[in-house]
């Protein structure tokens, strides 16, 4: 029986579609109740849903065998994971974001407000850029608004968010989407299973392609 | 439960270590002991070996800064000098202190391991590889060991014209077999397709230690250095009709600035993360100033799945129960003739429930004073 950590919430929907899609369905998981965790004996997979965040620590930790992450949340904390598969899904981008017309003064530290603050470190440690890091945990658009910082690091869909707040992408960080994620003991013990489901789904996702172009 | 918590040598794996060390010496491997402490000096030249460059430090009254040791290797290598022509293999069980999983805090890690240093050769490294498994059958769990050579990957990465950033990030993709990854990181840097075809291929290659080299030829034979074909032969030749359950992974990548050669990690079944880790550490050995090279693996003790509880055992054979009205030397008697034949005994004034007993002897006044 493969465990199956899947994100609550839209990508975790269009997810299920896909895995039901590749044959991976769960009729239990259609018609939702009040539990947690549901199983298809027949096809040997037991889902359950976590917030997005907490995805990566179940498979970490073994709790899950497999999961869906997005590559922000794996980029920020390099869990020791295998990560097997791109799903297209969820696709957006991390971008270093500010007002219109921001001109960097490079001799002083740019202040950057973010929630993704390894990503940022990174990114400006690989420019050889001095940042003056600040962690928030939600409206980061409101820091340069109020001087908080100069810009912001954050995921980014359509823009609309930051257009309403009077801020433009200056510089794209790297494309995210969501990723099929394994716990590495995990494909050791159940190698056939995870690769027939990885298979599965990596042919789903050229249907899909296919589909739609 | 977070697996490092409330964990000591002493406390977690006494049977299992029992065993580990006498399969190390069924291999010639001999016990060795190294102080808790280290000078912080050691490590301060030897970062870049450590897997954190975090040490716990402290200063002793002589004003001599010294570290809680982060690592047995480094202080095994300093301690045993280099002697032509011999071997020197040693076992230890010692802790380790580090920051670790899940909030990067310092934890004291207990680690059963061994070390094979001096002038060896492909049989030295076999065996490890051997021993590597028969620990891992030792486990009170299903296990699997996974193995590669580091010369496989530095073979091909030498075709590429790749950077120290490039290589740190194909490590990293590799590692974490994210084919999409390597895919986007070679259209990126448009590095030679033909090389990212055969890493491809080595994800997909799953073989025993014996079948290596010829799967190796035929998917990537002209693109490997000839010395690290050679070096897989007589280890291929060595392996050739063992038990061993090693199988090839490329995703094995332990630390290449430590290690050189063969590489290998175990785990368990129910452990989240691997179990065991080794491999030949030549660079290690060089940067050390010393000649020679070496060879080891630890079991991370904290991790390995505890043997399963015998449902009831009790904590004690005998309960003896006994008030104020009960001579002592009537009890020190008892108890004496219980345990001398072999039942655990003990004492207390009134039933503890907390405690599982096979048996309840009852000197209390009124009690029937018999087990």
């Amino acid at each position: 029986m493969l465990n199956i950590a899947l994100p609550k919430g839209r990508l975790g929907d269009s997810v299920y579609a896909m895995l039901r899609a590749a044959g991976y369905g769960c009729p239990e998981l259609e018609h939702p109740d009040r539990r947690l965790v549901f199983e298809n004996t027949e096809t040997g997979v037991r889902y359950f849903w976590v917030k997005p965040s907490d995805v990566t620590i179940y498979v970490e930790r073994g709790a899950a065998d497999l999961g869906i992450a997005g590559k922000d949340i794996l980029l920020e904390n390099r869990p020791e994971l295998y990560e097997l598969l791109d799903l297209g899904l969820g696709v957006c981008r991390m971008a270093v974001a500010g007002p219109e017309g921001f001109s960097d003064d490079r001799s002083r530290p740019l202040r950057v407000a973010t929630k993704f603050t390894r990503i940022a470190r990174d990114y400006y440690s690989a420019l050889s850029r001095d940042v003056d890091l600040i962690h928030l945990n939600g409206s980061i658009e409101l820091a340069p608004i109020l001087g908080l910082s100069d810009v912001i690091v954050d995921i980014v869909e359509t823009g609309r968010t930051l257009r309403e707040n009077g801020l433009v992408v200056l510089e794209t960080v790297c494309p995210i989407s969501a990723r099929l994620v394994a716990n590495p003991a995990s494909c050791h013990f159940l190698a056939g299973e995870v690769r027939r489901l990885t298979d599965a789904l990596a042919a789903q996702i050229t249907q899909e392609v296919q589909d739609n172009a | 439960m977070n697996p490092y918590e409330n964990l000591t040598p002493e406390k977690d794996s006494g049977p299992l270590l029992s065993r580990l060390h006498r399969l190390y010496g069924l291999h010639g491997y001999r016990p060795f002991r190294v102080s808790r402490f280290e000078k912080y000096e050691l490590y301060a030249a030897c970062k870049d070996f450590l897997v954190s460059d975090r040490v716990l430090t402290f200063t002793d009254t002589d004003g001599e800064l010294l570290a809680l040791k982060p690592d047995v290797t480094l202080s095994i290598l300093r301690a045993v000098p280099y002697r032509p022509g011999i071997r020197q293999r040693l076992f230890y069980h010692e802790s380790v202190y580090r920051p670790g999983p899940p909030d990067g805090r310092f934890r004291e890690m207990p680690q059963s391991g061994v070390e094979c240093i001096g002038d060896l050769d492909d049989f030295d490294v076999y065996e490890i590889l051997r021993l590597a498994d028969d620990c891992l059958r030792l486990l009170p769990c299903e296990t699997a060991l996974s193995f590669s050579h580091l010369g496989i990957l530095r073979s091909l990465l030498n075709l590429l014209p790749a950077d120290e950033n490039d290589r740190a990030e194909i490590l990293r993709l590799l590692s974490s077999r994210s084919i999409h990854g390597l895919s986007e990181l070679f259209r990126r840097r448009g590095f030679d397709t033909a090389v990212f075809d055969t890493l491809l291929a080595l994800l997909g290659l799953e073989c025993s230690l014996s079948e290596l080299p010829n799967r190796l030829r035929s998917l990537a034979g002209d693109r490997l250095e000839e010395s690290v074909l050679q070096e897989l032969d007589e280890l291929a030749a060595l392996a050739e009709g063992d038990d061993c359950r090693a199988r090839f992974d490329i995703s094995v990548l332990n630390d290449p600035h430590y290690y050189n050669g063969l590489v290998f990690r175990g785990y368990a079944r129910g452990a989240a993360d691997k179990v065991l880790s080794g491999g030949r550490y030549d660079r290690l050995v060089r940067r050390m100033g010393r000649s020679g090279g070496a060879v080891g693996f630890a079991v991370y003790l904290a991790l390995v799945p505890s043997e399963a509880p015998e449902v009831g055992s009790p904590d004690a054979d005998v309960m003896v129960l006994y008030d104020e009205h009960t001579p002592l030397t009537e009890l020190r008697r008892r108890c004496e003739a219980l345990r001398a034949s072999g039942k655990r005994v003990s004492t207390q004034y009134r039933p503890d429930d907390s405690l599982h007993v096979s048996e309840i002897l009852d000197l209390r006044e009124g009690g029937d004073g018999h087990a």
